[in-house]
């Protein structure tokens, strides 16, 4: 049993049994972003990034070849598709799913740059999105044990079913895993990567399912 | 409604404005007008424009509609009363927009100016941290049941002043000139924002506004009650007036030493939550 | 130059009268304020950057980036 409606009052909640879909105010908001920045992804034409020495006055800049172009742009849309539907899924095995197929898109969007640093830092995130899978599905598999349901709209309305804390610090962090992305700019190597729609998406994703996993802690 | 937006943008350009002269003022600088960064939007919203040759053109356009939209909406939350997890919400893509000017020009100071945005959302965390100590008093999320809770039990401020105090450092790193502003710091040029300009930077100027306006009121409003619309004015002057003093007296820190600092605070913050979690 | 400019001016003016239109429906108790916010928060970036853009002074082509003196 948790908080009532942090993200304000659900405007409706389409119902499959245990699978559902419900739009609150705060989930509404955050899937209309998703949208808008999918929209950008779709028609935008990518960013030709110069390089510069600074305090130089070499320069060049960067060309995104078609075929690389393409298929970013697939991996961008399809990012915004699975954050899209993170976003306002209403139970528990689907939000993980849609968490780790973030985490896929996101590592596809950084390899497809044929750039060695490029690569390395894609390899290492792969890494852990891969081992983050672990605790993210052990959540999901633990709430099922645990509650005998997976929709968020049961755990919060019946007050009989409690999910324990270590389960929810489990979810938490399979998508601190999964949504490495932002906090891996630390790693300049992966903004060696140009393509301005497409690299954002990966930030954008990642944030998004941040706001949305705080949510469903505080719901569950 | 159109009259309130309209209202804000221009009272919050006037705040940045405040804060300009009053760390002119502190370092005994004569400073420009209160009203300069208003005339500013209108100087830009001018000028010549167009879209660089490098940049990403529909993202390049787009952050800037998207930089309004949010921060429209978050005003438009904050004056209905509804959940501050959305405003918190608005605030953590504020990085992404700002990530996404930086981006989408292809200049190598707005990229940079964007990673660092991205790499600063460790300041994002203490507000999350006062949201919850908030949260755990008021057993609610609404900012109207926070001001109800506040006119039975009186200013939160008095009741959990560290929380204030987190998000009182969570506007300071939004502020221009502060120690925390990384993101638009001088070896930067002018960090994500670099390469908007024109009309763009006055589109940036009107957001900017906006979020100032958004940012004063919600500390005012969360920490001190529903007070009259003029008391939460004057409470925003007064609160701007200390930010500049924050701002005047302090070095920009590095962004390796902000993120340090910012994540300590982080931590202090956390842990307070705990003990108030076990013992209130 | 002159086309593009006329293209800005109608899309400003549209948004400006879809604004008018949901303040006069939200002041008429037809539309809901949550509405009329909605709608203001898609138009109103929109009708300001199209404003701003109308109004500028005359386009020149495009630019490289600065480099520096």
């Amino acid at each position: 049993m948790g908080m009532d409606n942090p993200g304000g009052i659900p405007y409706f909640i389409l119902e499959f049994g245990d699978e559902l879909v419900y739009f609150s105010p705060y989930t509404v908001s955050l899937f209309i972003l998703a949208l808008v920045f999918t929209l950008f992804a779709v028609i935008a034409k990518p960013e030709r990034q110069v390089d510069i020495v600074f305090g130089g006055d070499a320069f060049y800049a960067k060309e995104t070849s078609l075929a690389e172009l393409k298929f970013r742009r697939f991996m961008a849309i399809a990012c915004g598709f699975a954050s899209m539907g993170a976003m306002v899924t209403g139970d528990l095995f689907n939000f993980t799913l849609f968490i780790s197929l973030v985490g896929i898109c996101n590592v596809g969007i950084v390899a497809a740059v044929k750039n060695r640093h490029v690569q390395n830092a894609a390899y290492q995130y792969g890494i852990v999105a891969l081992s983050a899978t672990v605790p993210l599905f052990g959540a999901a598999a633990l709430i099922a044990a645990t509650t005998g349901t997976l929709s968020m709209v049961e755990l919060w309305s019946n007050a009989s079913l409690a999910v324990p804390l270590v389960v929810k610090a489990l979810l938490v962090l399979g998508v601190m895993g999964e949504g490495m992305a932002p906090f891996y700019a630390a790693k300049a190597e992966m903004f060696r990567a140009p393509g301005a729609p497409y690299v954002i998406m990966c930030s954008l994703s990642s944030l998004l399912i941040f706001l949305r996993v705080i949510e469903v802690v505080l719901v569950i | 409604m159109i009259g309130y937006l309209l209202f804000a943008v221009t009272f919050g350009l006037l705040l940045l404005g405040i804060h300009r002269k009053a760390i002119a003022r502190i370092q005994r600088r004569p400073g420009p007008p209160v009203w300069q960064e208003i005339l500013h939007m209108l100087k830009f919203s001018f000028k010549s424009t167009w879209i660089p040759a490098t940049a990403s053109d529909t993202l390049f356009v787009g952050v800037v509609l998207v930089a309004i939209g949010i921060w429209s909406a978050a005003l438009f939350v904050l004056l209905a009363g509804g959940s501050i997890l959305i405003i918190f919400g608005i605030y953590m893509l504020h990085k992404i927009v700002e990530h996404g000017f930086g981006l989408s020009s292809g200049s190598p100071y707005g990229k940079f100016g964007g990673v660092r945005s991205v790499i600063s959302a460790a300041s994002e965390i203490p507000l999350f941290v006062s949201v919850a100590v908030v949260a755990l008093y008021t057993q609610s999320l609404d900012i109207s049941s926070i001001i109800q809770y506040q006119n039975v039990h009186g200013p939160l401020l008095f009741i959990v002043p560290l929380a204030a105090v987190a998000m009182y450092l969570v506007i300071l790193s939004k502020m221009p000139f502060g120690p925390f502003s990384i993101v638009e710091s001088k070896e930067l040029v002018s960090g994500y924002k670099t390469e908007h300009f024109g009309v763009w930077r006055a589109g940036l100027q009107v957001s900017n506004g906006l979020k100032t306006y958004v940012l004063l009121f919600l500390f005012i409003t969360v920490f001190m009650g529903g007070i009259p619309l003029w008391w939460t004015l004057a409470g925003m002057v007064v609160l701007t007036l200390s930010l500049s003093f924050v701002c005047a007296l302090s070095p920009m820190l590095s962004p390796f030493d902000s993120v340090t600092v910012q994540m300590v605070i982080t931590g202090i913050m956390v842990v307070y939550a705990a003990v108030l979690g076990v013992f209130a | 130059m002159t086309k593009k400019k006329d293209i800005l001016r109608a899309l400003g003016l549209l948004t400006g009268a879809i604004m008018l239109v949901g303040l006069i429906l939200q002041q008429g108790g037809i539309l809901p304020l949550a509405g009329y916010e909605a709608v203001l928060v898609v138009c109103f970036p929109i009708f300001v950057i199209c404003v701003f853009l109308w109004w500028m002074a005359r386009e020149h082509g495009e630019d490289i980036p600065f480099i520096g003196y």
